[in-house]
């Protein structure tokens, strides 16, 4: 019990402040290794020979956008307390970005 | 005592001063304007990626061994630069140092591989004026790069700025912001390699 306290008392951290420290660094390791682990499966499904090119379309897709949502509110602590106004900017900016790609494809030929 | 003043530090130290605040407030927008920038690059590549008049073609060119090796390099530098945040929530400003010069190492490495890549396809025929399909993909890729040259850049100024400084109210917003910069550049790199490498050799 001693030498736990001391410890705290080294770190310069409260003891809430430890434990959130704690389940923090566990979540960012955790996406970390499920990102690490989406990236692989895309790569590898778009290289295997047993799935249909439009199947590996959609599959890559999908694997984006849950990468991307990993980025957003584990990373970049999207997910935490007063971001309110980063929630709408991002999410503007990639309706924005959504209806400008559309467009761009749908305009060229 | 040093060790005293920086434990008078609040948990959030970025978020502590209404200019730090406003920083963070202000790069988010910074980041949602920078989507609607890489969307009208990537909505040019998209439609103009088999306009490639003759010369070489997305399938012939790509390598996704070494878009894999980039991709796993961002990443971690991603999780590096996430390690300095949580070195900060320690108020630990030797850590937060230590983790962006790895991240700015895993950065110049992206990018040497980048200047390979470029360099290989431009002997395959690849010029930027070949075709269409080259001018968008070297536009698209090069503003990504350029964004990471800048971020490497922006990081690095910073170290040498705060190497022999304590952490306080007002360095710890500029290492905070950094940090999210850098996530939104990995974020633009999960789009383009899988919008342009694995959906170009499909």
């Amino acid at each position: 019990m001693v030498e736990e306290n001391k410890e705290l008392i080294n770190s310069k951290l409260t003891l809430e402040e430890e434990i959130e420290y704690k389940s923090e660094m566990k979540l960012q390791l955790i996406s970390f290794v499920m990102m690490i682990i989406l990236t692989i499966i895309a790569f590898v499904a778009v290289a295997s020979d047993f799935i249909s090119p439009l199947f590996k379309a959609l599959f890559v897709l999908v694997m984006a956008g849950i990468q991307f949502v990993f980025q957003l509110y584990v990373f970049m602590h999207l997910g935490q307390k007063n971001h309110e106004f980063p929630t709408i900017a991002i999410w503007t900016g990639f309706v924005v970005a959504l209806l400008c790609i559309v467009s761009l494809a749908a305009l060229i030929w | 005592m040093s060790a005293e003043q920086t434990s008078t530090l609040p948990q959030y130290p970025e978020k502590a001063t209404l200019e730090g605040r406003n920083k963070f407030l202000g790069l988010w927008f910074f980041l949602g304007g920078e989507t609607a920038l890489f969307a009208t690059l990537f909505g040019t590549y998209l439609g103009l990626r088999n306009s490639t008049a003759g010369g070489p073609t997305a399938q012939e060119l790509f390598s996704l061994p070494l878009v894999f090796i980039m991709t796993v390099i961002l990443l971690v530098s991603s999780l590096t630069s996430v390690l300095a945040v949580m070195a900060m929530r320690r108020k630990d400003m030797k850590g937060i140092i230590r983790w962006f010069i790895v991240t700015v190492i895993l950065g110049l490495s992206f990018l040497g591989l980048e200047i390979y890549e470029f360099y290989e396809y431009t002997h395959a025929g690849l010029r930027w004026s070949e075709s269409a399909f080259a001018s968008a993909f070297y536009t698209l890729l090069g503003t990504h790069g350029a964004h990471v040259a800048f971020g490497c850049g922006w990081i690095t100024a910073l170290i040498v700025r705060n190497f022999r400084r304590p952490l306080d109210t007002y360095n710890a917003p500029k290492f905070y912001l950094a940090s999210l910069y850098w996530h939104f550049i990995d974020v633009v790199w999960v789009f383009i390699f899988s919008l342009v490498y694995l959906l170009g050799v499909i």
